[in-house]
């Protein structure tokens, strides 16, 4: 009908939000690509001949590729601290408590993600360091009669990640179990299903797509993070994005485009594989 | 475990949870009302003497005030961009939707030291100085993708027969959506201009890299002097912050939260 005729042209629409991720995203993302494949000479000048040098250093420099692992490592434990704590926190409130209850619960977990993530790996510091909260309470409990070492190991980081992703990971795993339907678990139930065979034949296969999703939301930010090794890792527990970061401030800028270029790439991969199992879209929007 | 004992350890665990996730939250505001310099429990005297002194720091001041100017300026951008992508994406049938669905995802999920460092590289090669306008830019491409979902999510649940109903009766369609449209999804906008600059008053990786010597964001100056040493006056800026992002967060969440949960 006219109804369709008279509507505004798309590009009225998609013009501006497009030239936005084109200028901001995409163009910034293929000039580092770009860059990956340039050099600096000893003046600090940048030499714009291609060649693949940054890349063989990253691979050849034990301290880069360790450095990789570690992130990937650290990551990987994060993200299975974060979906080993939600899926039971999502369960509880989602399918446990009373229904009037899980709004205000389940936003007063999500809320912290909202606070910045300075301020929230900073009160880390309060907690974890020599006079922290956890050393006094280790000695008034008298575990131990100096103040143990957290602050400035791998372990900080790790806990400051868990700490700071936690909210991120929860959202996708609560959105999957709140809408799971009660009449199934109950059907499994009456034919006599063990609490365990409920859980591993009915409920997980179920919430699956919410645990992908709320796994991919946890590691690759924290694949990538700057902030939580500077502040909690110091020498031991430094991270891929501290690399990166120390390339552009000694303004290796090819160095450290192509540092990025490997992380992008690793996680385009990984994007890749697991959007071969289930619509990540979805998922991730919650739609 | 019988039904009872199930839901009293349930209850438990969540109640822990709590308290591990608000316990360093709650440090932050309790060390910035101790009167002491040591930044420690337990408080002596409570005072409001760091929030004073802030008062008093020029530099901390400035920050303070660059961040406000770019969380109005670049939540008003990217809600604005946002709404576009929305009305596209709900609104019309196009080839490439999906696509289009997945880059505006991007930003949301790739690393902020990719992103801060390509927008670096980026403004450096058109000769483009680091400072207020490249913090501006960066941050709307960050909040971006979140406020056009805050309003996919609006404008989806908006009945678009009543938009149908104006066209019948021969408004055009710039009067459908200012007349229509935009007031029946007035609490999305909302909501996606308080995430938006809540998300740009907190952000950090991204303003390290595009902030200049002379324009600093709060997070930005927070970190200089934490890299230095903890002090009491940290605290009660932080806390601010905290009040702020907790205040809008929750109006955020009452504007946009689905009502047709069952």
């Amino acid at each position: 009908m006219s109804v369709q005729q008279t509507r505004l042209p798309l590009m009225v629409f998609l013009g501006l939000p497009l030239l936005t991720l084109a200028a901001l995203f995409v163009v910034p993302i293929a000039l580092t690509g770009v860059y990956s494949f340039w050099s600096v000479n000893n003046d600090y000048q940048l030499e714009t001949a291609a060649t693949l040098n940054q890349y063989r250093k990253i691979f050849s420099t034990p301290l880069y590729f360790w450095t990789l692992l570690q992130s990937a490592w650290l990551a990987l434990i994060t993200t299975v601290l974060c979906v080993l704590l939600a899926i039971p926190l999502a369960w509880v409130i989602g399918q446990v408590i009373p229904s009037r209850w899980r709004m205000l619960l389940i936003v007063g977990l999500i809320l912290p993600g909202w606070v910045s993530i300075l301020i929230r790996t900073y009160s880390m510091n309060l907690v974890l360091g020599e006079v922290g909260i956890l050393n006094g309470l280790l000695m008034w409990l008298g575990l131990v009669d100096t103040p143990i070492k957290i602050l400035f190991t791998t372990t900080a980081v790790v806990i400051g990640l868990v700490y700071i992703y936690l909210p991120y990971t929860l959202v996708p795993i609560y959105v999957a179990v709140e809408r799971l339907d009660r009449s199934v678990l109950e059907a499994a139930e009456n034919l006599g299903a063990s609490p365990l065979q409920r859980f591993r034949r009915i409920i997980l296969p179920l919430i699956l797509p919410g645990i992908a999703a709320g796994c991919i939301i946890t590691f690759i930010p924290s694949m990538g993070e700057f902030l939580v090794p500077n502040l909690l890792g110091g020498l031991s527990g430094i991270m891929y994005g501290n690399l990166i970061a120390t390339a552009f401030q000694s303004y290796n800028w090819p160095l450290g485009a192509a540092l990025s270029m490997v992380l992008l790439l690793l996680i385009l991969a990984l994007l890749f594989i697991v959007s071969r199992f289930l619509d990540l879209s979805r998922s991730l929007v919650g739609k | 475990m019988s039904e009872k004992a199930y839901t009293k350890s349930a209850i438990a665990f969540v109640a822990v949870l709590y308290a591990l996730v608000y316990l360093p939250i709650a440090l932050v505001v309790l060390t910035s009302l101790n009167e002491s310099t040591i930044t420690t429990l337990p408080i002596e005297n409570y005072s409001l003497k760091w929030f004073v002194q802030l008062f008093d720091n020029t530099k901390t001041l400035a920050a303070l005030w660059t961040s406000i100017q770019l969380g109005v300026l670049s939540a008003t951008a990217a809600t604005a961009i946002g709404l576009l992508a929305a009305l596209a994406i709900v609104r019309y049938d196009f080839r490439g939707r999906q696509a289009f669905m997945g880059l505006l995802t991007l930003p949301m999920i790739a690393p902020g030291i990719v992103l801060g460092i390509s927008l670096l590289l980026t403004a450096r090669s058109v000769g483009f100085n680091t400072g207020f306008l490249a913090l501006f830019l960066g941050h709307t491409l960050l909040e971006l993708p979140y406020c056009a979902f805050i309003i996919i999510a609006s404008l989806a649940r908006f009945d678009q027969s009543f938009e149908d109903a104006a066209r019948g009766l021969g408004a055009s369609e710039l009067r459908v959506l200012w007349k229509v449209t935009l007031p029946n999804i007035t609490p999305g906008i909302l909501g996606a201009l308080l995430f938006g600059f809540t998300i740009s008053i907190g952000e950090f990786v991204v303003s390290f890299f595009l902030t200049s010597a002379g324009i600093t964001t709060l997070p930005i100056r927070i970190y200089s002097i934490v890299k230095v040493g903890i002090t009491p006056e940290i605290n009660a800026v932080s806390t601010l912050i905290l009040a702020v992002t907790i205040l809008l967060t929750l109006t955020a969440v009452r504007l946009t939260w689905t009502k047709t949960q069952p």
